[in-house]
């Protein structure tokens, strides 16, 4: 189980974070505690976010 | 190619219209980011936004021209840095266009440097459709538009389909809108005087090349409609406003603008023309952030001024700023400040000098942009006034 500063680390990733965030509508993504590890489902959620916002 | 009939007109306070129309000076990495933010969300309906809002630039614009003809509407589009578009198979009725080179088809992948799910021509199936519409006698709205195929997913050529529509309400564009106030720019040090700016920056004639491209300091430019990207923003963020997720937009566009000014900026600071301009006379940081500040100012963005500056802390000024005058025209007064490329501008400008050392010179790759954007004392920006809330001038500080 990852964290999310473990999944968006540093400047960059705290943007990659508000990518997912609008890419899943899930504001309240914002207010996790980033050190807390996730929900083995969200996690995957958030994970296959992140793969399409990493794409052009 | 033919060309075009019609010039820029030079307004004051740095501001550029052509057809009646804001112009503004934006690189590809603006063009993607900005265009991949609007789109992050599914169901707000910008792809329709961004076509919306490219028809109605380019109909308006042409319609300030003289002549209503597709050789016009194919010139503006080549003049102005978006490539080769032919419009010759459109007739009132419809039918479709292609484009043998794409300033969004082919330009945003190496701003992107990941391959495209989707295709990123939807400016110019826009563009398609209004200056379609303008040269067969129909409403800005009388075309949609279909990309049918675009370069950014592998195609040869783009090609847009147009079908004729009825579409009573469309979308205006706002013209040069609101004159902002009788604040004048303060006067603050400068290299060279900010008319001697102008006339440079004029000088460089940043106009479409025989391909329809600008390529100048190391990314593709485009004179772009202010109204476009006004229209993309703000209409972006009208539609987040009740999802709970709008200052995450704010902050995206500020992102947007802060990878324009890294890589233009950067690319301006490493330029021939900058050693011409102002090389020898720019002996400090702060003498190069002024000195940056006064060529923003020719390119369509309004006036930049830096009140004050130093290794910790900015302050910008700036008059005319067109993200604010477009947001007055467009939906009245701001209950917050609205000038988000102008703030990433600033805080990329900051970062490429105070933590980058771009006046060493650089190579402005992928693994300096990480550098110092994950430089754990990057400045960060705040808008403190904004035109658009009624404020004599918009205002934004960069501090660490």
């Amino acid at each position: 189980m990852a964290t999310l500063n473990q999944i968006f680390p540093g400047n960059l990733g705290r943007l990659k974070l508000l990518r997912v965030v609008l890419k899943l509508g899930m504001p309240e993504l914002k207010g996790h505690n980033p050190n807390q590890p996730l929900d083995p489902m969200l996690e995957r959620r958030i994970r296959q976010a992140l793969r399409e916002v990493e794409l052009g | 190619m033919s060309k075009l009939k019609g010039q820029v007109q030079e307004q004051g306070f740095g501001r550029r219209s052509l057809g009646g129309e804001p112009l503004v000076y934006h690189c590809n990495f603006y063009n993607y980011w900005l265009q991949k933010t609007v789109l992050l969300v599914d169901d707000l309906g910008m792809e329709e936004i961004i076509q919306d809002a490219a028809a109605a630039s380019a109909f308006a614009c042409l319609k300030g021209l003289s002549g209503q003809d597709s050789a016009q509407a194919e010139a503006l589009f080549a003049y102005l840095g978006f490539g080769q578009i032919d419009l010759s198979e459109v007739t009132a009725a419809g039918g479709h266009a292609t484009t043998s080179v794409s300033h969004y088809g082919q330009c945003l992948s190496s701003a992107a440097g990941v391959p495209f799910a989707k295709p990123q021509s939807r400016f110019d199936a826009g563009f398609a459709a209004g200056a379609g519409a303008w040269a067969h006698g129909r409403l800005a709205s009388g075309f949609g538009a279909s990309i049918q195929a675009c370069m950014s997913v592998g195609a040869e050529q783009g090609k847009v389909g147009l079908k004729g529509r009825v579409q009573p309400d469309f979308m205006q564009t706002y013209g040069m809108g609101p004159a902002s106030t009788d604040a004048r720019p303060p006067n603050t040090w400068a290299a060279v005087d900010q008319a001697a700016v102008d006339q440079a920056v004029q000088a460089l004639h940043l106009v479409g090349n025989e391909e329809g491209l600008i390529p100048r300091f190391g990314v593709m430019l485009t004179q772009h409609f202010a109204h476009f990207y006004n229209r993309l923003s703000f209409e972006f963020l009208r539609r987040m406003s009740h999802t709970g997720m709008r200052m995450a937009g704010e902050h995206l566009l500020i992102d947007a603008g802060y990878r324009c000014a890294f890589h233009t900026f950067g690319g301006i600071f490493n330029s021939a023309e900058w050693e011409a301009l102002m090389g020898s006379k720019v002996a400090s940081r702060e003498a190069g952030a002024h000195s940056m500040a006064s060529i923003v100012s020719a390119l369509g963005w309004g006036r930049w001024r830096l009140v004050e500056i130093s290794d910790r802390r900015a302050v910008l000024r700036l008059y005319d700023d067109y993200e604010s005058l477009g947001y007055q025209a467009m939906y009245g007064a701001a209950s917050r400040p609205v000038a988000f490329l102008a703030a990433g501008g600033l805080g990329g400008l900051m970062n490429l000098l105070y933590l980058g050392d771009v006046l060493d010179k650089p190579v402005l790759d992928n693994d300096y942009f990480e550098r110092v954007f994950e430089h754990p004392d990057a400045f960060a920006v705040h808008q403190t006034k904004s035109i658009a809330m009624g404020d004599a001038y918009s205002e934004i500080v960069a501090d660490r």
